[in-house]
Formats: structure tokens, C-alpha cells, sequence
């Protein structure tokens, strides 16, 4: 199995308070991978090391070290903007610019210096269409983003994300603002999209960690507890930790 | 680190509890099939006929119960293992009930029969079986994977047990100590008693299963 991501000896310190304590874990390429575990128990801490946000969190600091295909994504010669159309990310909240759906989506490519509108709109199709929205807004594409409904704005903003062509998505709790037939339709989004792409998912829901991921990791109090293929931790997990967490003793 | 009880794990204590009630009621009609067997008890062979609806009643509510659980709660890991392990041990259980009570039809059969000779070595027999059960119900009790493990391995002991067995009544009725009548139903009391041991290894393997995450079935000794 190819290895995308590789984490080494990562912690991450918020001033004088250590938030994430040695995790070392691999990635598989073109597969997803939940994070699991309490509140503050570091896992969206340690999403965000992918694509280097704590960086823009003062006095944070990152020790250890990450690869992207073998690179170091926390080298000073690693430009953070690059790493970041490499690395998308999704947050928890549907985050739409107060723009058309169409430009939210172009948005990426402007920036990346993309001038050919007729290029543009055949991007923007593909990464609609990869999200799973294309159909529901095609005849509105000029239309506000703020009009859409919770879950059509979240996988408008997956859209955003897919059309840079990012090689790994970083999704945190993606769906936990959504009702249940949104969220299905953001995870379905997710299954179609780990054949070409290698996600992260942070959630707190564990039937979807069970559902959308084929590797999990259970973090508690900063520390990686266990890792493993998502059926092995939600049958028979190594860690009594784990099965506490997951079987709802605590947490 | 804090624990608390969840509903989910009330639910499980509350499948757990009923479980081990039709453990019990298994337990009594297999005891009083062995009393009924020896002591030519039709009263007793009566009762346990007629107490095989209520051990059917309690599979139907355990089904139930579980798949309610399922539903509701979705469990995973242990709780996952404990309820389909309940849900595999209901259909022993339910199937351990009807061999008792097809075994006190057999006794009402054999009431007016000779106490044959063969008939000591059937009860040493049907002993065992019953023994088997009660171990697989103390493995389920007290959560022992160890004997759980041990006794899921005596399968075979049945099989060889019922083929020694099957050997002294030909025996018999060649050397006419059984008559031909008592010898059918002599040997579909010996047979329904390896099922009860057989199905007593498999509420073992289902124990074992749900406490250690590995599957004995099928699984070489």
C-alpha cells in the first residue's frame, strides 16, 4: 500500500502546553482516514499539521516531522501556500465566500493565476460534479452561495477544495452541522472521492468514522492510543482505551 | 479515567440478565428430562414438554430485545461481539430446549419398558451432555474464556461418546437385551444428547467469540 502522508515524533506545543505528544503514523494513499477521540484530545490539532494551519496560530509550534510523499511538509523550504493546494481542507462549519457558486468555486483557480474562462467553467463543472452538488445547482451557478441550503454549501465548499486538484482533502467533522440526508450525501461525496484522493477526516460521530473510513486512529489526551483498519478497531480494538471510548464508557 | 453506564450499556445488562433467565429455564427442562429418564417420571417428562413454550417465548424476547439494541443504539467492539454472540446463543439455547423435550417424549415412550441394562450407560451419557451444558453456561456466566475454550474443543467427545454408545445398543439388541421398539427410542434419546453437548460447545464458541474478537468456527483444534 502507498504511503502518502508519514508523520514522525509529532508534537505540538501552544506556548508552554504540549497539545500533541510523539505521533508517529502513516497515511495509505487514496484512502480515508478518521481521527477519533474526545474533545481536546488533539486530533484537529494534528489535521491541521497537514497543511501547516497551526501556523497561523501564535505560539503554536510544531516538533517531529511530516512527509508528503516523502517531503518534508514542515521544512522552511516548503512554501505553505503550495503545500495548501496540495492539502485542501474542509471545516466544520460550511464557510462559502458571499459570492456566486460559480466564483467560490473558480476562486482557487483566479488565484492561481487560471485566466481562460472557458478552462475555468470546465473545472468548475468537474469539481461540482466530484462534490456531488453539480445537478442540484447547474441552472443557478450565478446564483449566491449564501442561498444554498447547510449541506449543499458544504459540498460547494468540497467543490472549492477539488478544484485546486489537491492530492490529500483534510476534513474536519465535515458533517457535524448537517441533518442526517446532508450528511449522507457528504459522506457518499467522500466515498466517490477516496479512489483519487487520500482524505483525513476528524469526527466525533462514530458510526461515521465506521462508515466513511478504512484506517482509524483514536487519540486521547494528546497521545495516538491506536491506529489500525477501521473494521479491526470498531470489532475487536487492541486498546481497552479504545473500546471504552468507542462502546460510549466515556468521552 | 471516569466510566459511566450509558443506556447502551443498561440495554446490554438488561439482554445479559434475560439470557442467562433462559439459561435457566434450558438448565431446568434438561435436569428434569435426566429425572424424568431415570426415574420413569412421566409427570416430570410432561413438564418439561410443556415448558418448552415458554423457552420459546424467551428466544422470541431476546430476539427481539437484540435487534431492537442494534437498531437503537449501534453498538461496536465488545457490545458489538456481546449481541450477535446473544443472538447466535438464542438459536442453541431455543434448539437445547426442544432436544429436552423430544427426549421426555422419549421417556413417555420408554415408561412402560423393561429397565434395560443399556439404560445406566445412556444416563452416564445423557450426564455428560447435561454437564457440558451447565459448563457452557458458567463460561457464559462468569465471562471465563479459558473455559469457554476447553469446552468448545469437545466436540469430537460427543461424537465419539454417541458412536461407543450406539455400539452397545446394537450389541444389545443383537444379543436381545433391548427389545426393537425400545431400541429407536434409545437411540433418538443418545442422539439428541450429542446434539445438547454439541450445542453446548457452540454457547462456548459464542462466549469465546464475544470476549476474545476470534471466531472458533470452523477452526481446527
Amino acid at each position: 500500500m502507498e504511503t502518502k502522508l508519514t508523520a514522525r515524533a509529532v508534537s505540538v506545543f501552544y506556548g508552554s502546553s504540549q497539545a500533541l505528544f510523539d505521533v508517529s503514523m502513516d497515511f495509505p494513499a487514496y484512502g480515508v482516514t478518521a481521527l477519533i477521540g474526545p474533545s481536546g484530545c488533539g486530533k484537529s490539532t494534528f489535521l491541521r499539521c497537514f497543511n501547516r494551519m497551526n501556523d497561523l496560530i501564535p505560539a503554536c509550534r510544531v516538533a517531529g516531522d511530516i512527509t508528503l510523499d516523502g517531503q518534508s511538509i514542515l521544512a522552511e523550504a516548503m512554501d505553505a501556500v503550495s503545500l495548501r493546494r496540495r492539502v485542501g481542507m474542509v471545516f466544520q462549519k460550511p464557510n462559502p465566500f458571499p459570492k456566486s457558486i460559480f466564483d467560490n468555486v473558480a476562486y482557487g483557480l483566479r488565484v492561481n493565476g487560471m485566466r481562460d474562462e472557458e478552462e475555468i467553467a470546465a473545472v468548475v463543472e468537474v469539481a461540482l460534479k466530484r462534490a456531488a452538488i453539480f445537478e442540484e445547482v447547474k441552472d443557478r451557478l450565478h446564483s449566491s452561495a449564501l442561498g444554498l441550503s447547510g449541506g449543499q454549501q458544504q459540498r460547494l465548499c468540497i467543490a472549492r477544495a477539488l478544484a485546486v486538484a489537491p492530492e490529500v482533502l483534510l476534513m474536519d467533522e465535515p458533517a457535524s452541522a448537517l441533518d442526517p440526508i446532508a450528511t449522507q450525501k457528504i459522506e457518499e461525496t467522500i466515498h466517490e472521492l477516496k479512489d483519487s484522493l487520500t482524505i483525513l477526516i476528524v469526527t466525533h460521530n462514530m458510526q461515521q468514522a465506521a462508515r466513511v473510513s478504512d484506517q482509524t486512529a483514536f487519540f486521547y489526551m494528546g497521545k495516538l492510543i491506536e491506529h489500525g483498519a477501521t473494521d479491526k478497531i470498531f470489532t475487536r480494538p487492541d486498546q481497552k482505551q479504545t473500546e471504552d471510548y468507542i462502546t460510549g464508557r466515556f468521552g | 479515567m471516569v466510566t459511566q453506564e450509558t443506556i447502551l450499556q443498561q440495554h446490554i445488562v438488561s439482554l445479559r440478565t434475560r439470557l442467562l433467565l433462559m439459561c435457566a429455564a434450558v438448565s431446568v427442562a434438561v435436569e428434569d428430562m435426566i429425572h424424568a429418564f431415570e426415574t420413569r417420571d412421566v409427570g416430570r417428562a410432561a413438564a418439561v414438554i410443556d415448558g418448552d413454550n415458554d423457552i420459546d417465548a424467551l428466544e422470541n424476547e431476546i430476539d427481539d430485545k437484540a435487534l431492537k439494541l442494534m437498531a437503537c443504539t449501534q453498538p461496536v467492539a465488545g457490545d458489538l461481539r456481546f449481541v450477535v454472540s446473544a443472538l447466535r446463543m438464542v438459536l442453541d439455547l431455543e434448539r437445547i430446549g426442544d432436544e429436552a423435550s423430544s427426549m421426555a417424549e422419549g421417556c413417555i415412550l420408554l415408561q412402560d419398558m423393561p429397565p434395560y441394562v443399556i439404560m445406566d450407560e445412556v444416563l452416564v451419557f445423557l450426564h455428560q451432555s447435561r454437564n457440558a451444558y451447565e459448563q457452557a453456561v458458567a463460561a457464559f456466566r462468569s465471562n471465563d474464556i479459558a473455559a469457554a475454550l476447553a469446552l468448545a474443543r469437545t466436540e469430537d467427545d460427543a461424537t465419539q461418546g454417541e458412536v461407543r454408545l450406539l455400539h452397545r445398543c446394537m450389541q444389545a439388541v443383537l444379543a436381545h437385551e433391548v427389545d426393537e421398539q425400545a431400541f429407536m427410542h434409545i437411540v433418538l434419546i443418545i442422539r439428541a444428547a450429542t446434539r445438547i453437548w454439541r450445542r453446548s460447545a457452540n454457547i462456548a464458541e459464542h462466549v469465546y467469540f464475544s470476549l476474545h474478537g476470534d471466531s472458533l468456527k470452523h477452526c481446527p483444534k
